[in-house]
């Protein structure tokens, strides 16, 4: 009984500090709770968060309140096409003084980093800032540098402007724990953040309402979220559907299995449980799975999106029996074929 | 063009094929008429010529596109000149085709079925017409309204028509093919309709697909079970003696004589007028005569009928008959003589020609005989005489003349049932009997003396009806018996043995008539063998006195029963009072006496019969135990088996409610299914919970449609959410608890507020049907129940296995 009053004790402060941050965010992005939902889940899971939409929807409005609310270092890089991976990750300079070459940090050297128009900079610097989102370091001359936890990289792009950007590649795509998009304000919201963005500049207001140690407090606390076998069962079962239905050329990756898991803990501890729900994992499949795959030419011939694709591998999953009973069937909409046998070469 | 040539061609047979099958159903069923009439080749192949043309008619206006209205009108007119031209071998309804139907009805009307055919009378025109119009209907709703289930109603009504008009059932196989037929058409419109699907762009509406093999296989396996259960179902049924079909011969339509009401029966053989060989008796008797089938001794305002009978399982008609009551040895003589008898295929009845009385008989078939009457009654259904051979002994008796004189009549010993007369029965027949027995000093004399009456000093002449449905009820007698009256003191055998029988109750001596063969007038090459034709059926009265038994009187006059032919005294003059009987005593042959036993007249009951009637007692003359437990048990069985998915679904709900959630989880879904809804599979607790939340009714709802939804019954919503909240802990958390049966109280929260949420006849349907009960338990479940590790035992999970 220690454990579990321990352990509720955990997730009421965990509660409260994200409901302190949720509250600080929507000061600034009003009437958008699920997108704030899901870019606290990808905080406490550790994962990196990569805000898709068109221009001023309030993108970069969300990474920064995100940024202030929690007290550590974060820094933004407005990614150009002329952004070197020198300016990501950092250089060595030469120092005259003391005639060696120290290392000056780059963008990248942050609690949060907000890379702003991502898909604005050349391929080669985008993957300068994959190795440090995947590693959570930066080797530069040999010399490898930790970064500190929590480390988050929220990324924007935007979807429309295709002139001069460099689309990223599913591999980059895939470090990215979940993509949310945050589209227009409804009405009433509108005319609310005018209100508020007229005479004032919120952002500004905001201060902070945790710190650093705090969020790695709280990501511990999501890794103990328990996930029961049936879950596990679930969630593999709903990404090898993906792998093995028609309608998509790449399914989810294993690592999309690990994020989607990660995900729904983090979600299952911000609801107050220290348990995941196949409801978890169903309310998270679609941002933290969705910007990973890629729908077949007949799919996309017949306008289906990803999105709608994986609603009805969703629907067509059945969620396991506890007991162990029979794994589930394939759904109708992704009949079985070799695993991975349409993944691109 | 050819395309659209071949499609008019396609769309004409289709056309053909509908009103063809519509034709030969109701053709097919126009056999169920066939009862009617006795020759009923005749009108079933004049129908033949009918259907043609209404068929042929129907299809091509259809087929070139005519309203309704006028494809109707278009077969009444080629069908109704076909119709004229195979009745009256005229394209029109003229005088003779009137007269013929007007002769139809009135034969329709006048004989009971199956009416004769000859050339004055038949009912032939009716059968055409009414198949004509039977035919144009069933076309009508058929193939022109396209509403088969409709042609339904025509149908029926061709098919009940029979039913409702002659007593005996219908062949089994009339009604398979009619069904058979009803069941085509459906299938072909129902073809039609399937393969209009995707027609083609020219507008043709012609079907382009036919359908596959395996669809039109299950379409015949489905009428073909659907049939056969229509058939075999009723005669499996075994409480109820309704049959829609007779299994057994067929009836009418082949001019054999039938013996099922005895008297109207006889009229019916006195008109027909050919003379057929029935029975032919072998035997030592040198002139053998009165072969008596039945006993009528019930005298109604309508006429003398059978009356009940007492035939238990005992009175088989096998071996030695008890003795007779009322006889007594002084009075009455007996002589035992020998008849084989051998029936003709011809004569079908249901009750078996025999002297009266008889001492031993010996016959094949569950023939029983009612020890009052004498008579011999078959108890199967399929059983008649026809073609049967039989052997029995017959006791004729010999009376002492002098003393019978001198015999009064009393009731006594055969229950007043035998004197008993309607109420209003007109008092001029009375009137009537007292003037004809003036004088006499016994009953037995006045016996005489009302049997001279008719023979000899009424003035009675014997004449053959041209009527026959006239009858011998109360009014018809007095008719008769009125000298002044233009049908006046003559008749036949039925009136004369009705009208006696009548006199002699108003007197008060028991009487009752008797229908049989008067005397054997057939051919036979044989020696010692006699012939009973059709022209010896015959009626006849048999009066009751203490000591002599039944006496048979014969009052019909010397022309039909002759005293050369039929030496009996009944035909001898009595000379006023004194009756001059002693003469005849050797040729006294009075049916229906034996005196075997000595105490012939005791009054009270059947002194003379004690251990027949205690086994007749045993053995289902009186109450039938067995039948009542039976019928007990199997109330009992269909009741049980009412009961049974209610308390079977009971008794889970009860298993369930002591479990943990898993348990209260499948009682809820049961509950769910139970009341028509449909259960998410493979969904997680809380998305089944929210769709089961709009499922929800306020407890008490009475409404015919209930309303549901998450608001109705919040108490409910909250009682589900802790059983899903359990659910979930149980199913996905590290360790949860939960004492088995915590959850009763919400999960019967959550059924109440579903049943409050569907409809009166739903709830009712959940109650005693509930469909759960007959679905597989799922693995969960029963892991949880199977192991019945007691239910004391928490539940103990760790998200892998649920313990009970």
């Amino acid at each position: 009984m220690e454990t579990t009053s321990a352990a509720s004790a955990d997730l009421e402060t965990l509660a409260r500090v994200v409901g302190a941050i949720r509250r600080n965010i929507e000061r600034v992005i009003e009437g958008k709770p699920d997108v704030v939902q899901s870019a606290l889940v990808v905080l406490l899971a550790e994962g990196h968060l990569l805000i898709e939409d068109v221009p001023g929807v309030g993108k970069t409005m969300l990474s920064k309140a995100l940024a202030r609310s929690i007290d550590c270092s974060v820094r933004r890089i407005q990614f150009t096409p002329d952004l070197l991976p020198s300016d990501v990750t950092g250089v060595s300079i030469f120092n005259q003084n003391t005639r060696e070459f120290e290392f000056r940090p780059g963008g990248v050297f942050a609690n949060i980093v907000v890379g702003d128009e991502i898909n604005r900079a050349s391929p080669k610097t985008q993957s300068a800032l994959l190795e440090c989102m995947e590693e959570r370091q930066v080797t530069v001359d040999n010399n490898t540098y930790e970064l500190e936890a929590p480390f988050m990289v929220i990324a924007t792009q935007n979807p429309i402007e295709m002139e001069g950007t460099y689309a990223l590649p599913e591999a980059q795509r895939d470090r990215f724990m979940a993509r949310v998009s945050i589209g227009y304000p409804v009405e009433a919201a509108e005319i609310a953040m005018l209100n508020s963005h007229t005479y004032s500049r919120p952002l500004d207001d905001l201060e902070a309402v945790t710190d650093a140690g705090e969020i790695r407090k709280l990501s511990s606390i999501v890794n103990q979220v328990y996930v029961s076998p049936a879950i596990q069962q679930y969630v593999v079962a709903l990404t090898g559907a993906t792998r093995r239905t028609d309608d998509l050329v790449l399914g989810a990756s294993p690592r999309a299995t690990l994020h989607l898991v990660r995900a729904a803990k983090a979600h299952a501890a911000i609801q107050g449980r220290d348990y995941v729900l196949p409801d978890d994992v169903q309310l998270l499949a679609r941002p933290v799975l969705a910007h990973r795959l890629l729908p077949s030419v007949e799919a996309a011939m017949t306008g289906r999106t990803t999105a709608s694709i994986l609603d009805a591998i969703l629907a067509g999953v059945p969620v396991p029996s506890p007991q162990g009973g029979p794994t589930a069937p394939p759904p109708s909409s992704a009949p079985a074929g070799p695993p991975g046998s349409r993944h691109r070469a | 063009m050819s395309s659209v040539r071949q499609r008019d061609r396609a769309a004409l047979a289709s056309h053909v094929r509908f009103s063809a099958a519509a034709a030969a159903t109701t053709w097919a069923a126009m056999w169920s008429w066939r009862g009617f009439t006795t020759m009923s080749g005749r009108f079933l192949v004049a129908l033949i010529l009918v259907g043609v043309a209404v068929a042929v008619t129907g299809a091509v206006a259809r087929w070139r596109r005519l309203p309704g209205v006028l494809v109707v009108v278009a077969q009444l007119a080629v069908g109704g000149v076909t119709t004229c031209l195979v009745v009256s071998s005229r394209p029109y309804p003229g005088d003779a085709f009137r007269t013929m139907l007007s002769d139809a009805v009135d034969a329709a009307n006048t004989y009971a079925s199956p009416v004769p055919t000859s050339d004055t009378i038949s009912v032939q025109p009716l059968l055409v017409v009414g198949g004509f119009i039977a035919m144009v209907l069933v076309d009508l709703c058929a193939a022109t309204l396209r509403r088969v289930p409709l042609a339904g109603l025509p149908l029926l009504t061709v098919y009940s028509v029979p039913i409702s008009l002659i007593d005996r059932g219908l062949s089994w196989w009339v009604f398979a093919a009619t069904a058979t037929g009803f069941l085509l058409l459906l299938f072909l419109q129902e073809e039609e309709h399937l393969s209009r699907w995707g027609r083609s762009l020219d507008g043709s509406t012609a079907p382009i697909r036919r359908l596959s093999d395996s669809v039109r296989a299950s379409a015949v396996a489905i009428g073909a079970i659907a049939t056969a259960a229509a058939v075999l179902v009723p005669l499996a049924v075994p409480t109820l003696s309704f049959s829609v079909f007779d299994v057994g011969p067929g009836n009418g339509g082949d001019g054999d004589i039938e013996v099922t009401n005895p008297m109207v029966d006889l009229r019916q053989d006195l008109v027909r007028g050919d003379k057929t060989d029935l029975v032919t008796v072998t035997t030592d008797d040198p002139s053998p005569d009165h072969l008596r089938i039945s006993v009528l001794n019930r005298f109604t305002d309508n006429e003398w009928s059978a009356g009940d009978r007492k035939v238990p399982t005992a009175n088989l008609a096998q071996g030695g008959i008890p003795p007779l009551e009322g006889v007594e040895a002084p009075l009455v003589s007996l002589d035992e003589v020998d008849y084989q008898v051998e029936v003709a295929d011809q004569f079908k009845s249901r009750w078996l020609p025999t002297q009266a009385p008889i001492s031993d008989i010996s016959a094949d078939g569950d023939w029983r005989y009612d020890v009052a009457t004498m008579d011999f009654l078959a108890s199967d259904d399929d059983l008649d005489t026809a073609g049967l051979d039989y052997s029995m002994t017959a006791a004729l008796p010999t009376y002492d003349d002098s003393r019978l004189l001198q015999l009064n009549a009393t009731d006594t010993v055969v229950g007043e049932e035998m004197t008993e007369l309607p109420d209003d029965l007109p008092a001029e027949i009375r009137n009537y009997a007292i003037e004809a027995t003036s004088g006499a000093t016994s009953d037995f004399q006045r016996a005489v003396l009302l049997n001279q009456f008719f023979r000899e000093t009424g003035g009675f002449t014997y004449k053959l009806p041209t009527d026959p449905g006239g009858g011998v009820g109360s009014d018809q007698l007095v008719d008769f018996l009125d000298p002044d009256s233009k049908t006046g003191r003559q008749g036949y055998c039925e009136q004369y043995a009705a009208a006696m029988g009548v006199m002699a109750r108003t007197l008060g001596i028991p009487a009752r008539v008797a229908v049989g063969f008067l005397k054997p007038t057939g051919e036979s090459s044989r020696e010692n063998t006699y012939v009973y034709t059709s022209d010896d059926l015959h009626a006849w009265v048999e009066l009751f006195f203490p000591g002599a038994g039944w006496v048979l009187f014969d009052p019909t006059p010397a022309s039909r029963v002759s005293n050369a032919e039929v030496p009996s005294y009944a035909e001898r003059p009595i000379d006023n009072v004194i009756p001059t009987t002693t003469a005849q005593s050797e040729e006294t042959r009075e049916p229906t006496t034996r005196p075997t036993a000595p105490s012939a007249s005791v009054p009270t009951g059947r002194p003379d019969l004690p251990e027949t009637t205690a086994d007749a007692g045993d053995t289902g003359s009186s109450f039938p135990w067995l039948t009542v437990l039976a019928v007990a048990a199997g109330l009992l069985l269909v009741v049980l088996l009412l009961l049974l998915p209610r308390s079977l679904r009971r008794r889970q709900r009860e298993r369930r409610l002591a479990g943990g959630p898993e348990s209260a989880w499948a009682e809820l879904r049961a509950t769910a299914r139970d009341l028509g809804r449909t259960w998410p599979e493979g969904r997680s607790p809380r998305e089944t919970r929210d769709l089961v939340v709009g499922w929800f009714g306020h407890v008490g709802d009475t409404d015919e449609r209930p309303a549901h939804g998450p608001d109705l019954a919040p108490d409910a919503v909250a009682a589900l959410d802790r059983v899903v909240d359990h659910l979930e802990r149980l199913r996905y958390s590290r360790r949860h608890t939960v004492e088995p049966g915590a959850l009763r109280d919400d999960v019967l929260l959550c059924c109440d507020a579903l049943a409050a949420g569907a409809t009166p006849r739903v709830r009712r349907r959940a109650t005693w049907l509930p469909v759960s009960v007959a679905q597989r338990r799922r693995p969960s479940e029963l892991e949880g129940a199977g192991s019945g590790a007691g239910a004391g035992e928490p539940e103990l999970v760790g998200g892998r296995s649920e313990v009970l």
